[in-house]
């Protein structure tokens, strides 16, 4: 018989659940579900999202030995445990990219750099506070400002020639310089791509304090397939002369803190049950 | 206006409306005009009325009062201020900054005023002022939307209310829920958070003002404090729940202040700017007389 965990991170801006099934300490990924937050209860997304993975594998809730929560989901009420976001982050990244050695999170709201080993175990890490600028929220709304769809921002943004340089802007004044801008006339296309350089920059500074200095860096989170940003933040490691990392996206980065609390909750499990067992005996 | 050009342009106007900074609006909105002609004959014509007894001499005041309100105004000098000074088609000498002006214009309304706190809708200042009305330090919020009127504007979106519905709300409060966040976007969700958690919105909405007032305070320290009297202008000093929260503020860390709050505080900066213009013509009259003097 296989073991079952499920995974649910709960993000500022989504929530991300994803079930695994382990065979011979093999994980497998079964099912996942994305939903945006957009001023709707978390908790209540949790459990859609734990039905719908559920429905999706033809499981039942019985039959699932670890329901493990990370982000903001300590308050899930049919959560088994709850699991610090930076060793799901990091445990995450491994798993979709077993060359990771650090993981750039980039999320609604916040930022963070996670420099990990070959087995997920996080080494260093930093990450933003107290200003949203720079944030997944904070370059929605400047999408929202120049009426630009979230899925343009990347391909347009790397269509630009001339960025409009930027140094770091408030997320809620962006709106006037987002307006300046425009009506200077520069192209949207430029802005776009300057907002991301200066995104990358903080990005870079991240990654620096860190201390990883050569090997793979996996982009997770909300932002990770924006392509544009992926593009800046490797034009601004280059402008930093940082030439040992090579930055790489995957498909399936925006469940990577999902995906690591429904491994990390199958490893407790099993720690569990051992000690069960010796318990017993 | 902005409906027709909406409307032509195929445009929503929502979105063309909120190019403009929402709380201009109010102003650009309100007439002026004339006011004053009126109103001055008005009195006149009313303090007649109610003496009948110096009808006789009505005329005597009225026509020397027509005469001055049909001379022609004569612009003499000009000076200009705030964000759009650049845009002005004045000559360097004709701009002055909005500091500089927004010092002196609060010594005009209140000439004992040492420390002006200006909290409009982009920005944060804290202006020390001389005897004279000019600047001695300042210290502004530098790129940043927490502490100032934008803030609240943000707050109010958040919770889907009007700007001027916050204070009210505020006011309400049995106790000040305690804002950590600093950036105006985490506050949005530590207010969803506590929302959430089932707290009042008053007491959240009081916890708020408490915020943009505490962000504002340290500007004021590091601008030089608060001395005697100390003026608060810009869109904010109309909202009663952050007036209070300073209050309560200024009174725990520099002890009893005067407050002076005008009503027309949005004029701060453009009398600022017309008294330095005053200033400036008068100047140039005793430059003219002294060379007259001289000759």
């Amino acid at each position: 018989m296989s073991l079952h965990t499920v995974g649910i991170d709960v993000g500022s801006g989504a929530v991300k659940t994803v079930l695994f099934a382990f065979a011979e300490g093999e994980p497998r990924w079964l099912a996942r579900r994305c939903e945006r937050i957009r001023r709707r209860d978390p908790i209540e997304l949790a459990r859609v999202g734990y039905e719908e993975v559920l429905a999706q594998a033809g499981l039942r809730p019985r039959q699932v030995a670890y329901v493990a929560t990370t982000g903001e989901g300590e308050a899930v009420p049919f959560a088994t445990g709850h699991f610090y976001s930076m060793t799901t982050h990091a445990r995450g990244g491994v798993f979709l990219d077993p060359a990771a050695r650090a993981v750039v999170d980039v999320g609604a709201l916040n930022g963070r750099a996670i420099a990990i080993d070959e087995r997920g175990k996080v080494l260093a890490y930093k990450m933003t506070s107290q200003c949203a600028s720079g944030s997944g929220q904070f370059l929605e709304n400047i999408a929202r400002y120049l009426g630009v769809a979230v899925e343009e921002i990347g391909p347009l943004s790397k269509t630009s020639r001339n960025p409009e340089k930027v140094s770091s802007i408030c997320a809620v004044l962006a709106e006037t310089d987002v307006i300046n801008m425009v009506s200077r006339g520069i192209p949207t296309a430029d802005i776009l791509k300057g907002i991301h350089l200066s995104m990358a920059s903080r990005l870079a500074k991240l990654l620096k304090v860190t201390g990883v200095a050569r090997g793979r860096v996996l982009l997770t989170g909300g932002l990770a397939l924006d392509e544009g940003l992926l593009a800046a933040l490797r034009e601004e490691l280059l402008a930093e002369k940082i030439t040992g990392l090579e930055v790489t996206s995957h498909p399936d980065s925006i469940y990577a803190g999902a995906i690591g609390a429904a491994l990390w909750g199958a490893f407790r499990h099993e720690r569990l049950a051992a000690l069960e067992a010796r318990a017993a005996a | 206006m902005a409906e027709t050009v909406a409307r032509d342009a195929g445009l929503r106007y929502d979105a063309l409306v909120n190019v403009f900074d929402r709380s201009i609006l109010e102003v650009e909105n309100r007439v002026y005009g004339d006011a004053f002609r009126r109103h001055l004959l008005a009195a006149l014509e009313r303090t007649v009325a109610a003496r009948p007894e110096w009808a006789a001499g009505a005329e005597a005041v009225r026509a020397p009062i027509r005469e001055v309100l049909e001379r022609p105004l004569e612009e003499t000098y000009v000076i200009g201020t705030g964000y759009g000074r650049a845009r002005l088609p004045f000559s360097k000498e004709h701009i002055r900054s909005e500091i500089l002006c927004h010092g002196l214009g609060a010594h005009v309304m209140y000439p004992g005023t040492r420390t002006v706190l200006d909290i409009g809708g982009q920005d944060t200042k804290a202006i020390q002022v001389d005897a004279r009305g000019i600047v001695e330090s300042f210290q502004m919020n530098d790129r940043c939307a927490a502490g100032c009127g934008r803030y609240l504007g943000y707050i109010a979106d958040e919770m889907n209310m009007g700007l001027h519905e916050l204070g009210p709300l505020a006011l309400k409060a049995t106790k000040t829920i305690r804002i950590n966040s600093t950036c105006t976007v985490f506050a949005g969700a530590e207010l969803r958070d506590r929302l959430a958690l089932g707290e009042r919105r008053e007491d959240i909405m009081a916890g708020l003002h408490r915020a943009i007032i505490l962000r504002a305070m340290s500007i004021l320290a590091r601008s030089g404090g608060v001395r005697d009297e100390f003026t608060f202008t810009g869109g904010v000093a109309k909202n009663e729940a952050a007036v209070k929260a300073l209050r309560e503020l200024v009174r725990e860390n520099y002890g009893e202040r005067t407050l002076n709050i005008n009503p027309d505080s949005i004029y701060t900066g453009a009398l600022g700017a017309a008294t330095f213009a005053w200033r400036a013509v008068v100047e140039e009259g005793k430059v003219a007389e002294r060379r007259e003097e001289a000759r």
